[in-house]
């Protein structure tokens, strides 16, 4: 791959997105621990 | 060339301030009372006589009043000048905005009398003055002409320019406004047919139930409603103002259309608790509600990609170091791009939200309004401030006031709403701690959510700082005697392939069609069995 194909193809922000993605399995993996250890389900 | 449309859009957006500066130096006063410091008696000589009557006018002004007039003032400027041709018919928009004006009028008169303390999703049988629910429904019809008129100015576009794309910028507000007419059939059944009828005293008692479904048909839309025009600056304003093109015209298009159809047959997640309504079909509105994650997740690629390419157009290396390129000085983009940062974890609570099980724990607790603060309260009000920041000093012929002062704001909006929605999705999760409610009163309180009460209530003063500094560079701009040193240009993103999208991303038909369906399949039979076994049986309560 050169360098202008480097350019197009928008790495950082793939490398973002899977942040956010991890981000979003801890948060709500998080919640939902918390909601199990409460013992609320009404 | 757009005078006319310059002078809708002021009063629209003008009014929309005015609003959110009532509504929205309410909010402090709530998280005051919520640590024990209580203003409310303070205030009553100036008419406000309780907690729930500061929580209406700042729900209804903040989430109804500033988001639609402002939606639509936005609107009344850009569209246009994206078709490149005025309004065609400037007085039926002209009509909308007396109509929205005469509505807000009617309404706020009995929230302001203490008559219509029933917060914002008014649910019967809270019962307030019929005057709230007319102005409210003249506010929607105001705005659904200020639709027709961008309709009318469309089909003139459409017909001079056969097979030609629509310009991104007007694509997305008309996609907003039908999406609007869609969603506000709910509401409108729910106010004429069953709630102004019976707040006149034609009839004796309501249906809430049925009430509550068709306002949660509207309800749910209502926020994609909010969001879009936030959607339209991100997708098509700001990467231009970040130095780049727009990644993807075609995703930009898909990620529309699909709000359009997804965004109105997923009400009962909203609905979960209610024991008149079917599981299955909450099952399938919790199903529908997960299919929204599909457009977010493609906005988020879509955004963030236009931006790393506009950073690395300004000399960004890196595969994270870009971010550091971008126009951090600029507080129009700043602001946007903090309300992107945190709308990314209001769309996380989101996720949550529509999972039957934690929904049930979060339900009517205070992660509800820390989820919503971070979607229209920051992915929302942060865009449109960040949208004043060039929107204003365009129309007011005045350069911004102050550019530090604006930047100050942005951020210290970050990070009142980080503290405030932090702490109040803890005390909902953790602690079961219950929305809408007078805390610093309730005897159950206990000393576990000191601590969160009080970083609510640091987050939700210096949310308050940054409205006001906010305050003051608008009018600072628009009372200053500068002029501007060169005119201010509406930003528009050019598309990194000029390529035109193909045709069926362009055809209303289709996905007018599809969402048709879709809202039928998924509310037709629960709102046929719900009309014919209608249930009025409960008479109006006053509880204020």
């Amino acid at each position: 791959m050169d360098n202008k194909d480097k350019y197009k193809t928008p790495q950082g922000t793939i490398a973002i997105l899977v942040i956010y993605i991890l981000l979003i399995i801890a948060l709500w993996g998080s919640a939902y621990l918390t909601m199990i250890s409460r013992g609320v389900t009404q | 060339m757009f005078a006319k449309e310059d002078r809708l859009a002021k009063w629209h957006i003008g009014i929309a301030m005015a609003a959110l500066f009532i509504g929205g130096s309410l909010g402090p006063l709530q998280k005051l009372e919520h640590v024990g410091i209580n203003l409310y008696p303070a205030l009553s000589n100036i008419g406000l006589k309780s907690y729930y009557q500061g929580l209406t006018i700042h729900a209804v002004l903040n989430a109804l009043v500033w988001t639609t007039f402002f939606i639509t003032g936005f609107f009344t400027f850009a569209l246009p000048r994206s078709l490149n041709r005025p309004l065609k018919y400037p007085r039926l928009n002209a009509a909308g905005l007396i109509l929205m004006v005469v509505g807000l009028v009617v309404a706020a008169v009995p929230i302001l009398l203490n008559l219509a303390t029933v917060l914002y999703t008014f649910y019967p049988p809270l019962k307030a003055h019929a005057a709230f629910y007319i102005g409210l429904t003249l506010v929607v019809i105001g705005s659904w002409v200020c639709g027709y008129g961008f309709y009318f100015t469309y089909g003139d576009w459409r017909k001079a320019h056969p097979g030609e794309r629509t310009p991104l910028i007007a694509f997305g507000a008309l996609i907003t406004m039908v999406l609007w007419q869609i969603a506000t059939l709910g509401v409108a059944a729910e106010l004429l047919w069953l709630v102004i009828p019976w707040s006149l005293g034609l009839v004796e008692t309501i249906d809430p139930q049925l009430s509550r479904t068709f306002f949660w048909f509207f309800g749910h839309p209502l926020v994609y409603f909010w969001l879009l025009p936030a959607y339209v600056s991100w997708y098509f304003m700001v990467p231009k103002q970040a130095g780049g093109k727009l990644f993807s015209d075609h995703l930009a298009r898909l990620v529309f259309w699909m709000f359009l159809v997804l965004s109105t047959p997923v009400g009962f997640h909203h609905q979960f608790v209610d024991p008149g309504v079917d599981a299955k079909w909450k099952a399938f509105h919790a199903i529908l509600t997960y299919s929204v994650f599909l457009p977010s997740m493609i906005t988020a690629f879509t955004v963030i990609a236009s931006l790393e390419i506009g950073a690395r157009n300004r000399g960004g290396k890196g595969l994270l170091g870009w971010v550091r390129a971008l126009p951090w000085d600029d507080p129009s983009y700043t602001a946007q791009n903090l309300a992107m940062i945190l709308f990314a974890f209001g769309g996380i609570s989101g996720l949550t939200n529509a999972s039957f099980n934690m929904n049930m724990t979060v339900h009517n607790t205070s992660w509800v309004p820390g989820h919503f603060h971070l979607t229209v309260g920051s992915a929302v009000t942060l865009t449109f401030f960040g949208i004043s920041y060039w929107l204003v000093p365009k129309l007011a012929g005045k350069p911004l006031w102050n550019r530090k002062v604006a930047l100050a704001q942005a951020w210290t909006w970050f990070v009142g709403m980080l503290l405030m929605s932090n702490a109040l999705h803890i005390l909902g999760l953790n602690f079961g701690v219950p929305r809408r409610t007078m805390l610093g009163v309730a005897p159950y309180a206990s000393p576990d959510w000191d601590p969160f009460l009080i970083e609510s209530a640091i987050g939700g003063i210096i949310l308050g700082i940054s409205g006001l500094l906010f305050y003051v560079n608008m009018l600072g701009t628009v009372f200053s005697k500068a002029t501007l040193s060169e005119p201010i240009e509406m930003p528009v993103a050019e598309p990194l392939d000029p390529t035109p999208a193909p045709v069926w991303l362009d055809s209303w038909r289709p996905w007018l069609a599809l969402a048709v369906v879709l809202i039928l399949i998924a509310y037709g039979p629960v709102l046929y069995e719900m009309i014919t076994n209608i249930q009025l049986t409960s008479p109006g309560f006053r509880v204020w």
